[in-house]
């Protein structure tokens, strides 16, 4: 987690990202092995919203998750899964949704061999995610996924700046000024908050700024950890937006 | 921020669980996209890297490119020697190429700019040309430009007027100085991280514009809504300036401009902070897209001319307009603050009375501390019979105090009988003499009535602490009070009016006294909880009067009043303790208690209460043992009912006595008439066979019939006859009496008992967890 926070304070200076360590010893180097293991869990829960998405209930969808991971951390998992432009965001639906096929599958012969196994019928039946009887409301499998991942992407960001402002002696100011990350404060709460954190209106506004401009920092620094290309930081930011609706 | 918790105060959308930080995500990623830092900005041409710049500024420590535009690039720098940090601005060499002239326009307006020394002017230090580059080293601003500040937060009216005359100050010095800016826009406007206003990019629009290098407007940094980074650079090709923000004869004779086209700069500006937007084409005014103040319309209005002439004259003009309306702005706000301060002396002055108590708590202490100490001498005194009533133990009280004169204390057990009077003096010695001889003479005017049952014995020092409290209640307690009111009164108004709470003294005290009051409350549960535990057994007793008829239904609220005394009397709890052997039982030590020690710790452990409209009360009683809490509360419950048998049937037995009296009396009537019957008959010689019967006339007749009787005999006879009618009538009467008697003893039998027990106490499982009698009683034990 360390390097990750460095990340999000120097980004001029260019680190191998996680995703490039993966990528380019295929895994095979004890660092790549940790560095994707690190992103493993740093995406743990939008794996889990996905499987849930797709009728598993909370625990069997940890589990599955759970089996998915270590399976993609066996040495040979990684080479056989397709990766797409270079973005692990893609790989791992990838992989995900190969696996899943892949379980689905053993289950089918486990059935056959007389293992009952406890399936929804609903949405068990095929696990195929773009099969799913989606409800009409809700977003097809591969965009709550995305949508789901953008999230983590934000809470991790969000985590990391509040741990960066609380090594700072800032917590405070972090939790008072977070609100402006949205938009714009409601009338009065600007003279509030400023006299609460003992500034001027004037300087609010500065820290305001600043803040923005470290949690931008902080989310890009965390989208390139899962990107190959470190330009591709901003096209992959405004795929997230537009997975989130926007 | 959210007033809805629910609902992104920015887009309104419905914020679910899963939103991180509790934050709309959509706005977050949002935000996060916006591009502001150099890194992301449009830009038309690389800027050059701080190695570069390094190797051209020997003299300068180039730390990072904090802004860059299409022609040049900002970076902060450190002077070593003065240990400050720059701004260093450089434009590539390039330029000069192109233009020959430029150089020599370079030099001759850095000198120009080096003469700005203004507080809302950013200053230039030096100019000139290093290496490949032409620079301007400046003072390095640790803030944001204006632009940065409106995405961050949108400005309020008030901020907006508090800047613009800043901005006015600034441009007025300027062109006192003959200098225009040219090109003023919220990206040249900084505020620092103290909130001051310092302006920008002087006339550099002049320098570059008039190289001649016409290259078409680029006005991707509004209209996008994305901004160009921190102090950038005029572009290339716009010009004297950027489009949206210059005035109408700038764009169309950019060698004709004056002063008055900054004015026009300075209105779009204004504009853009009261409303976020531009003003084009017929444009709103202010007050209709903002809070603004309606004036503020005719100056933007003003300043916004499309003809120069009918601008403000000046940028003094402007600040002066401004700051017309703000001071009446201002005048407003003192209006409000004056309520607001007036609200905020009622909360101190709140407090101030509250803290009247503790203050004449410590004052009193140091009173006491200087005072001659006074020593208390104590008596305990008991009216007897133990069925006075408690106005006439009152009156003995009253009595008390006033022999005892001024320096006389006392302390009754209500409803029993007991009572304490207390003698303070300088002297113990003579503390205790006063006292006894107060308790005598007490006794003396109450002849067989005060019994005493403690003298007093010389006292130690006084523990004067109660007192004090007392005193410092009595003395503070009404300030106090007023205060509360006025504190309570205050924080309401504040809470109505949305004041922020001061943030000062008063604040704080508010918070110490939370916590102390939390931490006194937390101390004391803590205490209950090593305080012995203690069993409560509690019977239910029904109480009635024996003779209903007797008491009008207006007297029954007195008769229960008397009888919750009645429990608590000595005539109760003596024969209690008696029975239950409590003055060993409730003695702590190895000796058992004076009768009256043990009274008064078991009057204290009782608990009465009548239970409203049934006739039904509740006795309760408080004791470590649970087996001798319930013995002790049914055997109260019993003594009682005996008590009110006997009080019913002692003017009975009163009255029997007086019979056995009276026949005693009789008797011996009745003996003496029958001795006297006697000899008159032995002296006549009479035989009267029975004399007891009132037959006996006969026989009296017979003996009269004797004619030998002579007129001796006759008067012996009669004589005779009238004793024994004394005796029979006076036998009569004898037995009229026992007869009495027997139908006063058919009475008492006839008792009905009207009051009984409806519940009897059974062994208490669970000791009493928490009560203030466990604390009280704890600790004086």
């Amino acid at each position: 987690m360390g390097s990750l926070d460095n990340v999000a304070s120097d980004e001029n200076v260019f680190h191998p990202t996680r995703w490039t360590l993966v990528e380019r010893t295929r895994g095979d180097s004890p660092e790549a092995r940790a560095a994707l293991s690190e992103l493993c869990a740093a995406y743990y829960a939008p794996v889990v919203a996905f499987l849930q998405r797709s009728g598993r209930g909370e625990d069997a969808a940890r589990e599955e998750a759970h089996g998915f991971f270590a399976h993609l951390l066996e040495r040979d998992a990684l080479g056989g899964a397709e990766r797409e432009r270079g973005r692990f965001r893609s790989y791992l639906l990838g992989a995900l949704k190969h696996f899943l096929a892949r379980e689905h599958e053993r289950a089918q012969r486990q059935k056959r061999g007389g293992g009952s196994v406890a399936v929804p019928l609903d949405a068990g039946t095929d696990t195929s995610p773009g099969l799913i009887l989606a409800e009409a409301h809700t977003l097809p499998p591969d965009a709550f996924f995305d949508r789901q991942w953008a999230l983590a992407v934000l809470d991790r960001a969000l985590a990391a700046l509040e741990r960066e402002c609380a090594a700072e002696g800032k917590a405070d100011d972090f939790s008072r000024l977070k609100p402006w990350l949205t938009g714009d404060a409601a009338h009065g709460e600007q003279t509030a908050t400023a006299g609460a954190l003992g500034m001027s209106e004037g300087a609010l506004k500065v820290a305001v700024h600043r803040l923005r401009r470290r949690f931008r920092a902080a989310v890009k620094a965390e989208i390139a950890q899962t990107l190959a290309a470190p330009d591709a930081v901003e096209d992959e930011m405004r795929q997230l937006f537009a997975a989130l609706g926007g | 921020m959210n007033t809805d918790p629910l609902l992104c105060s920015s887009c309104g959308a419905v914020l679910d669980a899963s939103a991180p930080g509790g934050l709309c995500p959509r706005c977050l990623m949002a935000g996060a996209l916006l591009p502001t830092d150099p890194a992301t900005g449009p830009r038309l041409s690389a800027p050059p890297t701080v190695e570069q710049v390094a190797a051209a500024f020997p003299q300068l420590e180039v730390l990072a490119l904090i802004g860059a535009g299409g022609m040049g690039a900002v970076f902060r720098a450190r002077q070593p020697k003065l240990h400050r940090l720059v701004a260093l601005k450089v434009l590539p060499a390039s330029l000069a190429e192109r233009d020959p002239a430029f150089a020599e326009r370079f030099e001759r307006e850095g000198q120009m700019l080096a003469r700005l020394h203004h507080p809302n002017i950013v200053t230039v230090y030096d100019s000139g040309r290093a290496g490949d580059f032409f620079y301007l080293l400046m003072e390095h601003v640790d803030g944001v430009n204006l632009r940065q500040a409106m995405r961050a937060s949108r400005f309020t009216p008030a901020q907006a007027l508090a800047i613009v005359p800043r901005i006015c100050d600034a441009l007025q010095f300027a062109h006192d100085e003959g200098v225009l800016h040219r090109d003023i826009k919220p990206e040249n406007i900084l505020l620092d991280a103290k909130g001051r206003v310092k302006l920008a990019d002087f006339g550099i629009g002049k320098i570059i514009g008039e190289s001649g290098t016409r290259v078409p407007p680029v006005n991707a940094d509004i209209t996008a809504g994305t901004a160009v980074p921190q102090s950038s650079l005029t572009q290339t090709g716009t010009a004297l300036g950027t489009p949206q923000y210059m005035a109408p004869e700038q764009r169309d004779r950019p060698e004709q401009v004056d002063h008055r086209a900054d004015i026009y700069s300075l209105g779009v500006v204004f504009y853009e902070l009261l409303t976020g937007e531009l003003p084009v084409g017929k444009f709103a005014p202010p007050s209709e897209l903002s809070a603004s103040d309606p004036r503020v319309d005719a100056i933007v209005r003003q300043a916004l001319e499309k003809e120069r002439d009918r601008r403000q004259h000046s940028a003094g003009e402007v600040r002066t307009q401004v700051e017309t309306i703000a001071g009446i702005a201002y005048a407003d706000s003192l209006k409000a603050g004056a309520a607001r301060n007036k609200r905020r002396k009622l909360i101190r002055l709140g407090i101030a009375l509250l803290l009247c108590l503790p203050l004449c708590v410590l004052a009193l202490s140091a009173l006491a501390y200087w005072f001659p100490r006074q020593y208390a001498a104590r008596v305990m005194l008991e009216v007897t019979p133990r069925t006075s009533t408690p106005a006439d133990i009152a009156r003995i009280q009253k009595q008390a105090m006033e022999l005892g004169g001024k320096s006389v204390g006392w302390s009754s057990h209500k409803g029993t009988g007991l009572f304490d009077l207390t003698i303070y003096d300088p002297n113990p010695q003579q503390a205790a003499e006063r006292a006894n001889a107060l308790a005598l003479s007490v006794q003396e005017r109450n002849p067989a009535r005060i019994k005493i049952l403690e003298e007093a014995e010389p006292p130690p020092a006084i523990r004067p602490l109660p007192y004090i409290l007392r005193g410092g209640v009595i003395l503070g307690g009404l300030p106090a009070a007023v205060g509360l009111v006025l504190l309570i009164v205050g924080l309401a108004k504040a809470r109505e009016a949305r004041d922020a709470l001061p943030a000062g003294a008063s604040v704080r005290f508010l918070r110490i006294v939370t916590v102390l009051v939390a931490l006194l409350g937390i101390a004391f549960w803590v205490t209950t909880l090593f305080l012995p535990r203690e069993y409560l057994a509690t019977t239910t007793m029904e109480i009635q009067p024996e003779n209903q008829a007797s008491y009008p239904s207006a007297l029954y609220p007195q008769f229960f009043a008397n009888q919750l005394l009645i429990f608590r009397s000595t005539a109760i709890l003596y024969p209690v303790i008696e029975r239950l052997g409590l003055t060993n039982e409730l003695s702590k030590s190895q000796r058992p208690l004076a009768p009256h020690q043990a009274f008064i710790m078991l009057n204290d452990s009782l608990e009465l209460q009548e239970i409203r409209n049934t006739g039904l009360i509740k006795l309760g009683v408080y004791n470590r043992d649970p087996a001798m809490a319930a013995a002790i509360a049914n055997t109260i419950a019993l003594v009682y009912l005996e008590q009110r048998r006997k009080d019913w049937e002692r003017p009975i037995q009163r009255g029997l006595e007086q019979l056995a009296e009276e026949i005693q009396k009789q008797r011996e009537v009745v003996d003496a008439a029958a001795l006297e019957m006697a000899r008159n008959r032995e002296r006549g010689g009479f035989t009267d066979r029975a004399p007891d019967s009132e037959d006996s006339n006969l026989s009296l007749s017979e003996e009269k019939a004797d004619p030998n009787s002579s007129s001796d005999e006759k008067e012996r006879l009669s004589s005779y006859v009238k004793a024994k009618t004394i005796y029979l009538r006076e036998k009569r009467i004898y037995e009229a009496t026992q007869h009495n008697v027997s139908d006063e003893r058919m009475k008492i039998n006839d008792y009905h008992e009207p009051s009984k027990i409806w519940v009897k106490a059974e062994l208490p499982t669970e000791p009493m967890r928490f009560s203030f009698r466990r604390l009280r009683y704890g600790f004086s034990r």
